[in-house]
């Protein structure tokens, strides 16, 4: 984290249309991370270039506030100045006390370059602060440090606000590099085309040159004179193919080689430095480390590896909760480490690197690490597994329940870390870039986690297939393996289809039923492509595997808002359209369907009795989060005769209002992600959907609540209790009428 | 001054008994036909019929009716539709449609790639109600089927169109409320008629089209 490099980025850009002000809160974020990144180094070894360097620092800050009148402030950065000074003249130690203080001033000072206009002169709401801040300062000189004015420990939930940074590339850009690679790949079958035609020259030529001999035997001079012509017309043929040939395989290699380069290039527009998205986090650390009174470093190595920016933002909660993990538990306090034999400042890596075309990460420190025995007691203490397994499963195994949401060996929870609330999340994010993560520990010896990303999000490496002559891809890291096999060894059980792969059973579902898009033509082998996780594993039954492809992101239009179980779009290289699938999308509504009844069975089985029939049949949509309840109102409403379907949450029920025509939906109210009274504000907002009858039924059945929900736009409010008698069927009934329409109560 | 027409009595219009009918093979091949041709033309003309035409030509031309707005005319099923200019952005040959998971069955065709982006592909056929089976393929010309891509507030969608008409400039004062002709497709949608001597189409209205869109997508 050089400082030049923070310079020349703010800049060289044209910084004419910015005001003086704004000049001034860009200059003051760069030299507070001079100053920050300055202290913290002096803390572990304080240098005279270092010492230099903040003091330059405070000076042109002290210069900068002058110029747009900022008086608080220049007070401020003389009186650190003053402290650098000292420190130089050797009057002064710089402390762990004052390295507190100096960068409880530069907060201050950051805080100050973004206050208003009219707030300049007096400092505004921190004068307070600004005038504490200064007392402090003014008292290292003198105690040296011994009794420092207490600063209110600065709080770590508040971040400094990043400089402007720079606006991200427009994709607009990456779009058209994609597509003038693709056309100059569409050279290539064209030149093939080229050879074969040169190969059927050849024969004519061969052909003609039979007639030649033919008629020279014959000895017509007529004829001689005609084949003597045509043979002189055909040759220079031969050679303007060949050149022409020539000229177009070069052709073909300078756009190829342009276009990959325009891709590259504008693949690095979206990259930056790992180290550019990492400025809070040696200071959290530090800052963190001290209110636990621990002694702890942060070494960032690989900091100028290239990251997609995209991804870096992505890697910034997770990296900053493994970095809180590990100094809340992983390290040891000065005696324990002591007492360990270790020395007294722990160490934290953290290290980014390319490797093998994937970003790694590795965090690891030298703490106490975890005890694969502590987990081991923690899992069957929760009952995660049953006893016997707990007792049979390797130390790797066990760590993988560290990824588990809630799963904490920290007895107290606390506001640093161990809330629950950790190496889940970590876990998620790591996923939802397509990437894995691993931890490993030696007990009393530290803790590493490792965590491999794909270095962009606009590349992906995917598996194509084919879904009733559509093209959609799975991305290669969601995709366990790939299967083939026949028809014939599709084994059922209670109606669900399944495989026995490995000794084990794998349901299979059929892509094109998933995806609601129609019924494939049946074949005699089966391509499968296997996706979930052990607790949850399905066999996707699609027409064709094509293969492994590189595909360049394109994000779907905004306007679309989220379509289910679609992630992006691409193109392939014959320039169709491919869409992305979203695995655990897929996974949610593979279990929602087979939940509801549906069958997904890829092998034909007996058709669905009269689908046109069905069309006249009311449709009911049920949106509950609970499955009992769910099932319970299915199936009273199916045994009525209505059509049900289901939806487990407010997200996935708007999803399904808005793809399919119902006659009703009945929500509850308390549900994850998007609660009913949500779902209901959508439906009425939008036009198609205004009349759409929607019923609600609760167990919060108090007056305020009916009130709530009818005012949201309920046509009708029932209770969950009353279930049992017939109310909900009569409910029904009154607002959409008996199942078939033909028939009336 | 008398011009014999030979050609009709035993030329290629009569009853082809001219002799020099087997050397020319058609009338037109032959110096008498020519001739006649030349007389014709270097016929005097009379001086009422050139008073007619002075008459005629002296008159100062009407003004062009004036125009203030200008629509893209394209061609759905048989039905002429136009759109404002400013929300056609481009037209682009027709390309395969990706169906959309769950999606099927609606106005909403899918995705289309139009120049490298990936684009919604909306039918208007099935927005407005125009059935496009059994439609004739138009007599004397060739019609080339389009994707016509509307940009409505940024966003760019791609329609499919049985042919492309152009450019229709006309008087916004000239539109003239949806006929009986056009009232049995969507007519909340359309805004009125438009037309000039080559072609009558029923303009769609911008902001009810962007809804309508916007609601489909959604």
């Amino acid at each position: 984290m050089s400082m030049d490099h923070d310079f020349s980025a703010a800049f060289d850009q044209d910084l004419s249309s910015f005001s003086m002000l704004d000049l001034f809160r860009m200059e003051a974020q760069a030299q507070a991370r001079v100053l920050t990144d300055g202290l913290l180094r002096s803390e572990r070894a304080l240098d005279a270039a270092t010492l230099e360097s903040m003091m330059r620092a405070a000076h042109s800050t002290k210069g900068a506030a002058a110029i747009v009148g900022m008086a608080p402030m220049v007070t401020l950065a003389h009186a650190m100045e003053d402290v650098f000074i000292a420190a130089q003249q050797g009057s002064l130690v710089l402390d762990a006390a004052g390295v507190d203080v100096l960068l409880g001033a530069v907060d201050l000072m950051r805080r100050m370059a973004d206050l208003p206009e009219a707030d300049l002169p007096d400092g505004g709401p921190h004068a307070a602060q600004v005038a504490e801040v200064l007392a402090a300062l003014a008292a290292l000189p003198n105690g040296a440090g011994a009794a420092p004015a207490p600063i209110a420990p600065v709080p770590v939930a508040e971040p400094a606000p990043a400089a402007p940074a720079p606006p991200p590339p427009r994709n607009e850009l990456l779009t058209l590099a994609g597509q003038a690679r693709l056309h100059a790949a569409q050279l290539r079958p064209w030149i093939e085309s080229l050879h074969r035609y040169k190969r059927q020259q050849r024969a004519v030529f061969t052909a003609l040159e039979q007639l030649h001999e033919a008629i020279e035997e014959r000895g017509d001079p007529r004829l001689l004179e005609l084949a003597r012509l045509v043979q002189e017309r055909a040759r220079p043929l031969r050679r303007s193919m060949q050149r022409n040939i020539l000229e177009a395989e070069q052709y073909e290699r300078n756009a190829t080689s342009v276009a990959t380069r325009l891709v590259d290039e504008v693949l690095e527009l979206h990259m930056c430095r790992f180290g550019d998205g990492l400025h809070g986090l040696p200071r959290m650390v530090r800052d963190l480390a001290r209110s636990l009174g621990k002694e702890v470093r942060l070494d960032v190595i690989g900091d100028d590896t290239l990251v997609d920016r995209a991804v870096l933002v992505r890697l910034e909660a997770p990296l900053s909760q493994l970095l809180r993990n590990a100094v809340d538990h992983g390290m040891e306090t000065p005696a324990e480490r002591a007492a360990a034999g270790k020395p007294a400042l722990g160490t934290i890596r953290l290290e980014a690197r390319h490797r093998g075309g994937m970003l790694a990460i590795d965090v690891s420190d030298d703490g106490r690490g975890v005890d694969t025995e502590r987990v081991r007691r923690a899992v069957a203490a929760r009952r995660l597994a049953p006893a016997g397994i707990v007792q049979a499963l390797s130390g790797p195994e066990l760590m993988e329940f560290l990824f588990l949401p809630g799963f904490s060996l920290k007895e107290d929870a606390n506001e640093i870390s161990g809330r629950g609330v950790g190496l889940d999340v970590v876990h998620d994010m790591v996923q939802s870039q397509n990437g894995t993560v691993r931890v490993e520990s030696a007990p009393g010896q530290g803790f590493r986690t490792t965590i491999v990303l794909p270095v962009t999000q606009s590349i992906v490496r995917a598996l194509v297939v084919e879904v009733l002559g559509e093209a959609y891809a799975l991305p290669i890291a969601r995709v366990e393996r790939v299967l083939r096999v026949p028809a014939c060894s599709v084994q059922t059980l209670s109606g669900r289809q399944y495989l026995d792969v490995d000794g084990s059973h794998l349901g299979l579902v059929s892509a094109g039923r998933v995806l609601e898009l129609g019924e494939a033509l049946p074949s005699a082998e089966l391509a499968v492509v296997v996706i979930g996780s052990a607790r949850e594993r399905y066999g996707l039954v699609v027409d064709q595997v094509c293969g492994e492809q590189s595909l360049t992101v394109q994000p779907l239009e905004p306007m679309f808002g989220k379509l289910r179980d679609v992630a992006s779009s691409a193109l392939l290289d014959d320039g169709a359209p491919v869409l992305i699938l979203d695995v655990p999308d897929m996974l949610l509504s593979i279990a929602r369907l087979l939940e509801a009844g549906a069958s997904l069975q890829p092998a034909p089985g007996t058709p669905e009795p009269g689908r046109g029939a069905q069309q006249a049949v009311r449709r009911i949509l049920v949106v509950d989060d609970s499955l009992t309840v769910r099932e319970m109102q299915r199936k009273l409403l199916a045994a009525r005769g209505y059509r049900v379907e289901v939806a487990l949450d407010g997200i996935d029920g708007w999803n399904s209002v808005r793809a399919g025509a119902w006659d009703l939906v009945i929500t509850d109210i308390d549900m994850p992600r998007l609660d009913g009274i949500g779902l209901l504000g959508r439906i009425r907002q939008d036009p198609r959907l205004q009349r759409l009858p929607v019923m609600i039924v609760s167990y919060k059945d108090r007056p305020e609540d009916r009130a709530r929900g009818l005012e949201a736009g309920a046509d009708y409010y029932l209770a969950k209790g009353a279930f049992h008698d017939a109310t909900l069927l009569d409910a029904v009934r009154d607002l959409i009428g008996e199942a078939s329409p033909g028939e009336s109560a | 001054m008398i011009i014999d027409d030979c050609w009709r009595r035993i030329g290629v219009t009569g009853d082809r008994s001219c002799p020099e009918l087997e050397r020319h093979i058609h009338c037109r091949n032959c110096a008498v036909y020519a001739d006649a041709a030349q007389r014709n033309l270097q016929r005097p003309v009379e001086p009422a019929y050139r008073e007619t035409w002075a008459r005629e030509l002296s008159r100062p031309e009407p003004p062009p009716a004036p125009t203030d707005a200008a629509a893209m005319v394209f061609r759905i099923g048989a039905e002429w539709l136009a759109v404002p200019v400013a929300l056609a952005a481009t037209v682009a040959p027709p390309a395969p449609i990706h169906r959309l998971p769950h999606r099927s069955g609606g106005a909403l065709l899918g995705v289309v790639n139009v120049g490298g982006r990936v684009l919604p592909a909306v039918s208007l056929a099935a927005l407005l109600g125009i059935d496009t089976a059994g439609v004739p393929a138009p007599m004397g010309r060739h019609a080339f089927e389009r994707l016509l891509v509307l940009e409505l507030q940024g966003q760019r969608i791609a329609v499919p169109v049985a042919e492309m008409h152009g450019i229709l400039r006309y008087a916004g004062a000239a539109v003239r409320p949806p006929a009986a002709t056009l009232g049995h497709i969507g007519s909340r949608l359309l805004a009125g008629v438009i037309a000039d001597s080559a072609i009558e189409a029923g303009l769609l209205d911008g902001a009810l089209l962007e809804g309508e869109l916007a609601g489909l997508l959604r």
